[in-house]
């Protein structure tokens, strides 16, 4: 493989990760929201 | 903003290196369409589907505005009225509107960062055949003995769950919905931070993608919320849980705080984007760039902020303290100022600018004048103390249609017009689409305006039948409402006849307005692969 190619695979595999990385984030940030929520109003009644 | 590449190029596709299969053009039949991954696929059919859906829900409205043509019962009884406003409600939002603005960014995204697709083009897939099984199941609702949710889109309790057999099928179609929303949201938000092309900075991304980036947040914050809150209604119902249940301990206004923290940023959801599509037409067709790029980034960002720190404004009639109230009004009025400056930014970018009036730039200047209209009586919405006079009320009617129909829906129809030669590579019939545009100005207005005087003269929102005082505006407004409907199908007609073929669109499509933006790099029709070599941006 010439140099050229091991860079744009390097920056390739980087590019994935990055995307890897936002996903997982951005999953992360709505199962918070989604549970936060509800745990919320559990603890707001008064049962 | 400039980019230096050739003319994509895209068509190279074909003319190089084939050693991987990733190049090849789309599936043949049924096939190119269940198993689509391709941004310009996907988003196609996300249009196809709103499109679905508007004239789905658009049907419903009739039946509403027949029903309310004159005083008295005449074809709907009172169960089935109230499943058409909550079934047109829920089709508009989730089906009609957010769709439409998913399949715009799911065309338009990759095109202007200059991204070979969106990130995440399997999920991407999957989000878009969710939806038609959400939606076949909440219209299947309409078959199931007890009929289908009657309660209003805002699904509060303790009404809703006086819903029969159709309650779970609603929530799970509530579900599938916002698992859909959520899904766009993180592939927008993954292609923008991770596939701009080379030189494209955050700060040089053209303003309908911005709008987008913040939107998709937005959505990412609110759509688990609306989750967790039907979860909530669905153990209350079958599982003796009583989170909104007053006998158990819970308390149904809790479910109001959760839906409105929801439902407020959902409505800028549906008008962030619209922003950006006007912050794109009216810089062409002013032959000008955009007067305060900055600010408009700014004031979108403002806008969203605001919008998650204003949501009991719904809920001035629910009894809060005075320092609640207080707290609602002034924070809601603040949002007048980012919007000011949007329309500021837009009309000083024609000023002086050398105007045209084409299609798109026509639905975006009505769409200038009537969500400010819409705009303006949410002012009046925001002040507690009138709020209780116009609670619950036509005024509200009107104020929310104002902002969605002139303001979402004639954003989307002008997005179509400005693209659709891109998309189709076929310029549309002018003559037909300003026909389209007038007739649609004209009776939007017939139809809602009049329902500010209902309003404000007390008819209540929601009712199968009214006092005669009410029924010469009644009968206005629903002249209009037929007439608006029947103009829809205009608009059908000139997609299908400009998908179907017409005189051949040049690249860059608006020439002699020479419109920003890599989008008019590629060809038209956009070949099925663009910027397989990311192009430069300087």
């Amino acid at each position: 493989m010439s140099v050229s190619n091991e860079v744009m695979s390097n920056d390739v595999l980087e590019r994935q990760r990055r995307v890897r990385r936002t996903t997982w984030w951005l999953v992360a940030v709505a199962l918070v929201f989604y549970v936060g929520f509800i745990v919320m109003s559990v603890s707001s009644s008064h049962g | 903003m400039s980019a230096t590449h050739s003319h994509q190029d895209a068509h190279a596709d074909h003319g190089h290196d084939h050693e991987h299969d990733d190049h090849h053009g789309p599936m043949k039949g049924i096939k190119r369409w269940l198993y689509a991954t391709n941004h310009k696929d996907i988003g196609s059919m996300y249009l196809i589907f709103s499109l679905v859906m508007f004239l789905t829900g658009g049907l419903m409205a009739m039946f509403i505005r027949a029903e309310l043509l004159k005083p008295g019962m005449q074809i709907l009884d009172p169960q089935t009225f109230n499943s058409m406003t909550t079934m047109h409600a829920l089709i508009m939002v989730f089906g009609a509107v957010m769709p439409a603005f998913t399949g715009l960014a799911n065309w338009m995204i990759p095109l202007q960062v200059g991204a070979p697709d969106m990130a995440l083009p399997r999920m991407n897939n999957f989000s878009f055949w969710i939806l038609p099984f959400a939606f076949s199941l909440l219209l299947l609702t309409l078959l199931v003995p007890g009929g289908s949710p009657a309660g209003g889109w805002t699904l509060y309790p303790p009404l809703v769950l006086q819903t029969g057999n159709a309650f779970p099928m609603a929530i799970f179609a509530v579900h599938m919905m916002g698992a859909s929303s959520i899904m766009g949201a993180i592939n927008v938000i993954v292609t923008i931070m991770n596939m701009r092309a080379p030189g494209m900075t955050l700060l040089k991304m053209p303003l309908f993608t911005w709008t987008w980036l913040i939107t998709a947040y937005l959505l990412i914050a609110v759509m688990p919320v609306l989750a967790g809150a039907v979860t909530m209604l669905l153990t209350d119902h079958y599982f003796g849980t009583s989170f909104f249940n007053a006998a158990g301990g819970g308390d149904p206004v809790m479910f109001q705080h959760i839906f409105w923290f929801f439902g407020h940023p959902e409505v800028y959801i549906m008008i962030l984007p619209a922003f950006g599509v006007v912050s794109e037409i009216i810089p062409t067709f002013s032959r000008k760039p955009l007067f305060g790029y900055d600010a408009m980034v700014y004031a979108t960002a403002s806008i969203a902020f605001l919008s998650f720190i204003v949501w009991a404004h719904h809920m001035f009639t629910t009894g809060m303290p005075l320092v609640g109230e207080m707290f609602f009004m002034l924070s809601t009025m603040l949002i007048a100022i980012p919007t000011g400056v949007k329309v500021f930014n837009w009309t000083a970018t024609m000023w002086k600018g050398s105007l045209s009036f084409e299609t798109p730039m026509l639905f975006s200047l009505a769409f200038l004048f009537l969500f400010t209209i819409g705009g303006f009586s949410g002012l009046m919405l925001a002040i507690a103390p009138a709020d209780f006079q116009y609670h619950d009320t036509y005024f509200v009617v009107a104020h929310f249609h104002y902002v969605l129909v002139p303001g979402a829906i004639f954003s989307i129809m002008a997005a179509v017009y400005y693209w659709l030669p891109k998309w189709t590579g076929h310029m549309y019939n002018e003559k037909l689409g300003k026909l389209h545009f007038w007739l649609s100005t004209i009776f939007v207005n017939v139809l809602f305006f009049p329902q500010h005087f209902l309003g404000l003269a007390g008819m209540p929102r929601r009712i199968p039948d009214y006092s005669t005082q009410f029924a010469d505006w009644n009968f206005v407004s629903s002249i209009g409402g037929f007439c608006f409907g029947l103009t829809q199908l205009l608009f059908v007609y000139i997609i299908w006849s400009t998908a179907r073929g017409g005189v051949k669109a040049s690249d860059k499509v608006w020439d002699s307005a020479s419109p920003q933006g890599l989008e008019w790099t590629v060809a038209s029709p956009a070949p099925y692969h663009s910027f397989d070599v990311p192009p430069e941006v300087k």
